[in-house]
């Protein structure tokens, strides 16, 4: 018998209402074989693929969509419906998982939300892939090199004239604000001290995208003597009215400065920070001509924007060829060399080892970004765990169900989907909870991570990696609990509901005593930065920074004589002297806690070939050691009166040693040379005390005496703060009218070094605060299934005697071990790590065995306590509940 | 007409339906279409047509027996249901009163302008 053609006839089989089929089948295959018999095969084929194409009608189609249970979108629903009943059966368990979950999530997000932020920094600027910042490396006779991220201005010009390969170039500076004091800003009666002015190339708004709400991007720096403002600085001199084309006054001068642009204020990730710019043409008029034409001075920053498929490496090769072309000899003559690199702007903000940035810029080290992102996966994968280790051990629980699934023919697929959907709708939940988490805790998270979460972040969150990352999750997690069951024989999991009861598996142990490495590392992590912080800001520094106030000198850039600010500095000390809460006043260049940045070359004899040693030189007043009380082991400091001579200088210890004098008492009254120039002689030697934090190992000072400069007064006081405000403002608005007032206290200045170890120490805290919360969730949710499992055998061991702490060692013990095994693993572990973390400090705890007993323990006893209280009460239950039925 | 509304080609499905009265299914009732009105049919048009008339409730369907010449398929037999004899009744009914109201001078009309 000849058949039909077979794709039509599968064709029509697919379509065609079931209904309907077999009738309409029959009727075709009864016309096909009258077909054949009258008019032929072939015929009788197109004739009923011609009939089933015209079969092909809304009427006879199957519906589309239907809600019949044989489809697989019914089975969804039948599925998604079981995972509500079931979640809602087991609240608990599903709490937990939700919340750890959420938690994990929260954690997870909040940091990636902070990784992406810093990773966002300087990405603003249209072609900010082709700029590159000059960066320059330089050793001057000999000394060590010195890292800048600053460069000589000449450089520039010079290259883009000579390499193809350079489109444009700006440069920046701010020659007056940075190390030099600041530059003093007057608008009518407003005037402040602006600490971030910048002078800015005429091409630099072209060079970077910053938004400009008034004035013209190409022109508004050409001129001299005019400036773009920011918005808020815009509102500080102007307030309300427009400030475009208005006047300002620069440090008390006469020649007035014109506004031609305002600018929107840079973004927080901007790495470069200004509330000021000025036309750099008014620089160069002030150093007349040095700020277009200087090869050895670096305060500037550079910037060269290359041409499309430029290679940065070969320009970087010409400009050190074409440098040394023009400098090669002179530098040669000075025993001084110099080597420049471009370094992509988008490295800026990730390199924290060049001296020299722009005053207010924001440099993060790229690992600890790196190590705060894995913390946040570790707590993610940590709470992933959890829910694999709960809907596991559920899973085990509900045998009987699923043995009657499979006796009623379910396939392995239609399983899948069951635990697939109830992972996906607890995902779900625990992600709409950790978007509520994140909102609730925004400000305090701002706050620690130091950033803004903005109105987009719920759009940097939905990017395709996280959610693909998240929805593999739930899809594995899902699939797991499947796998296991699918193995099991449906008797089996008919027989009894604790079937695979005595079953346990050593992956999932392992994945406990993974969740407890984790967690306890992250404590030991948080008791070693805690520990260290703790011993860096009790150690004793070597000065009182207690009850110092610190005021701001007067500006030295100012139409007075300079004679005129000698006297009324004298002044000034004579009148906070002669008030009864001050007991010392003297002035220095630099004060503690703030870096020591000008090293010279200090030699015994003198002589190109004697050996000299780098000492960072400070210049400060008489009273200075005296006043931060500061121990001289010998010789004396410097006399109150300029009878010393000029060169007469005290070192530290540090120094002395470095020196060469093996007993202190010989450096007195010798004779060094500073530079290779200048005679010095040494009057005194002091103890070490730590001007910069004692993270940092001392550095060899020396002092010199300097009765006329003055960058800050320090005055010692007694009594209370704000009284003493009071009179050093007074007594500066008394005698430097045009200065405005700006103090600070000592001991805040030099705490605010500890501030990026104490955030750091914050962060890990709070974050293994996080994981020890989610792993201890998972141990409860774990033991209540465990517990559970074994009511009846508890309920036994007591019928025969056994007591409560008997039952609750059994209970326990298993949780003890898997402990004492993560603890073993991570101690090794986290000894490598801590210590290589404490090589960076000078002074710094000792690794004991106390701090892994301490971090340890902790974990042990939050562990146990929250198992606990899940097996007290099992242990404590009476058995005729637990026996009675079965 | 009312309420029940026939195609043309639903009409004569109805039809043929009652002429076959107990062995009417898809072959039997497009050969006998075929043959009385000398018109092609189509499976497909024949069976939404079928189908539509069922969901009206002017025709019922019931499996029949499988058979060997159709390979184990059954026939579907349709046959009037109550409602189903009443529209066509009503359908006639109405074609009648019409037929009966038209005047014998048209029809003389008809006959000259042909003629």
């Amino acid at each position: 018998m000849d058949n039909p053609p077979r794709l039509p006839h599968r064709f029509l089989r697919w379509f065609c209402h079931p209904d309907l089929l077999r009738g309409i089948e029959g009727d075709l295959f009864e016309l096909f074989d009258r077909n054949v018999a009258q008019r032929g095969r072939i015929r009788a084929r197109w004739m009923f693929t011609w009939d089933v194409v015209r079969l092909l009608r809304p009427k006879i189609m199957r519906p589309i969509g239907s809600v019949s249970a044989r489809t697989s979108w019914g089975l969804a629903k039948h599925n998604s419906r079981m995972s509500i009943r079931v979640l809602k059966k087991d609240r608990v368990y599903t709490a937990i998982n939700i919340l750890g979950l959420a938690l994990g999530l929260a954690s997870f997000l909040a940091i990636y939300l902070f990784t992406s932020y810093e990773r966002s920094f300087d990405r603003f600027h249209a072609t900010g892939d082709r700029i590159y910042r000059l960066t320059a490396d330089f050793s001057i006779d000999g000394m060590a090199r010195r890292y800048l991220a600053s460069s000589p201005p000449s450089i520039a010009p010079h290259m883009a004239e000579l390499i193809p390969g350079i489109e444009a170039y700006a440069r920046l500076s701010d020659y007056f604000t940075s190390g030099h004091g600041d530059l003093t800003l007057a608008a009518g009666t407003r005037k402040f001290r602006e600490p971030s002015v910048c002078f800015a190339h005429p091409r630099f708004l072209e060079l970077f995208n910053f938004p400009l709400i008034a004035g013209n991007r190409e022109t508004c720096l050409d001129e001299l003597r005019v400036m773009a403002l920011t918005e808020s600085a815009a509102k500080k001199y102007f307030g309300p009215s427009d400030p475009m084309g208005q006047t300002v006054f620069v440090d008390g001068s006469n020649l007035p400065y014109t506004v031609t642009g305002i600018l929107a204020d840079p973004p927080s990730n901007s790495s470069m920070q200004f509330d000021v710019l000025i036309s750099y043409k008014t620089l160069d008029w002030w150093l007349e001509g040095e700020a277009e034409n200087h090869w050895t001075n670096h305060e500037y920053w550079t910037y060269f924007l290359l041409k499309e498929g430029a290679d940065p490496d070969s320009v970087e090769k010409k400009i050190n060829r074409y440098y040394l072309e023009v400098r090669g000899e002179y530098n040669e003559s000075r025993n001084f060399d110099m080597h420049f690199s471009l370094q992509p702007l988008h490295d800026v903000h990730f390199t924290t080892d060049l001296e020299w940035e722009l005053a207010g810029s924001k440099q993060v080290d790229p690992v600890i970004v790196q190590v705060i992102l894995s913390i946040g996966g570790l707590i993610l994968v940590i709470a992933w765990i959890n829910y694999l280790n709960l809907s596991t051990a559920r899973a085990l629980r509900r045998y009987g169900e699923i043995g009657i699934r499979k006796t009623l023919g379910a396939r392995k697929s239609q399983l899948l989907g069951l635990f697939v959907s109830e992972s996906f709708l607890i995902h779900c939940a625990a992600l709409v909870a950790a978007g509520f988490i994140l909102l609730g805790l925004s400000s305090y998270l701002e706050d620690l991570l130091g950033f803004r979460f903005g109105s987009q972040w719920l759009v940097t969150l939905s990017n395709g990696r996280i959610l693909l990352a998240i929805s593999s999750a739930a899809l594995v997690i899902g699939v797991y609990p499947t796998l296991l069951l699918s193995r099991m024989k449906p008797n089996r999991g008919l027989g009894s509901s604790t079937a695979l009861g005595g079953k346990k598996s050593w992956f999932f142990r392992g994945l406990v005593v993974f969740q407890f490495t984790i967690s306890t590392a992250l404590i030991i992590g948080s008791v070693v930065l805690y520990s260290q912080l703790e011993l860096m800001r009790t150690s004793d520094t070597g000065f009182d920074p207690y009850h110092k106030l610190l005021v701001r000198g007067p500006n030295l850039i100012d139409t007075d004589s300079d004679s005129l600010v000698q006297s009324r500095h004298r002044r000034f000390i004579e009148t906070m002297s002669q008030q009864a809460m001050v007991e010392g006043i003297t002035t220095a260049y630099n004060v503690p806690g703030e870096p020591t940045t000008n090293p010279a070359a200090i030699q015994r004899q003198r002589g190109q070939q004697a050996e000299a040693q780098t000492i960072d030189i400070l210049s400060v007043g008489p009273g200075y050691f005296k006043t931060l009380d500061i121990q001289f082991l010998t010789g004396r400091a410097f006399k109150e009166k300029s009878t010393d001579g000029e060169w007469s200088v005290v070192l530290n210890e540090s120094a002395a040693r470095l020196l060469g004098f093996r007993e202190l008492d010989s450096a007195l009254g010798q004779k060094l040379v500073l530079n290779y120039k200048y005679d010095l002689v040494v009057i005194g030697v002091i103890d070490d005390y730590n001007h910069l934090s004692s993270k940092y190992a001392i550095e060899p000072l020396l002092f010199y005496c300097d009765y006329d400069y003055v960058h800050y007064y320090i005055i010692d006081y007694a009594g209370h703060p704000s009284e003493i405000l009071d009179k050093a403002e007074v007594a500066m608005a008394e005698i430097f009218p045009r200065d405005p007032f700006e103090a600070f206290f000592l001991d805040d200045r030099y705490r605010e070094q500890y501030e990026y170890d104490e955030k750091l120490g914050e962060i890990i805290l709070l974050f293994s605060g996080v994981a020890i919360v989610i792993a201890c969730l998972g141990l409860i949710g774990l033991a209540s299934h465990n517990t559970l499992r074994r009511v009846k055998e508890i309920g036994i061991r007591k019928t025969f005697g056994a007591g409560v702490p008997q039952i609750l060692i059994l209970l326990n013990q298993e949780t003890f071990w898997l402990l004492l095994i993560a603890n073993f693993i991570t101690w090794p572990l986290m000894y490598q790590l801590m210590s290589r973390y404490l090589e960076d400090f000078a002074t710094r705890i000792s690794l004991g065995l106390e701090v892994f007993t301490l971090a340890g323990g902790m974990m042990a006893i939050v562990a146990i306590l929250s198992i606990s209280l899940i097996t007290w009460k099992a242990a404590r239950a009476n058995p005729v509940h637990s026996l009675r039925d079965e | 007409m009312g309420k029940h509304q026939l195609g043309e080609f639903e009409e004569v499905v109805m039809l043929t339906v009652g002429v076959l009265h107990g062995n009417a299914y898809g072959v039997s009732i497009k050969n006998e279409i075929e043959s009385r009105l000398q018109r092609k049919v189509s499976v497909g048009a024949l069976q939404s047509a079928l189908k539509r008339l069922e969901d009206k409730g002017f025709l019922s369907a019931k499996d029949g027996e499988s058979s060997a010449e159709r390979r184990g398929r059954p026939k579907r037999f349709y046959r009037l249901t109550a409602m189903g004899a009443k529209a066509i009744n009503d359908v006639r009914d109405a074609r009648n009163s019409l037929y009966n109201d038209i005047p014998r001078v048209a029809w003389e009309v008809n006959v000259s302008d042909h003629g």
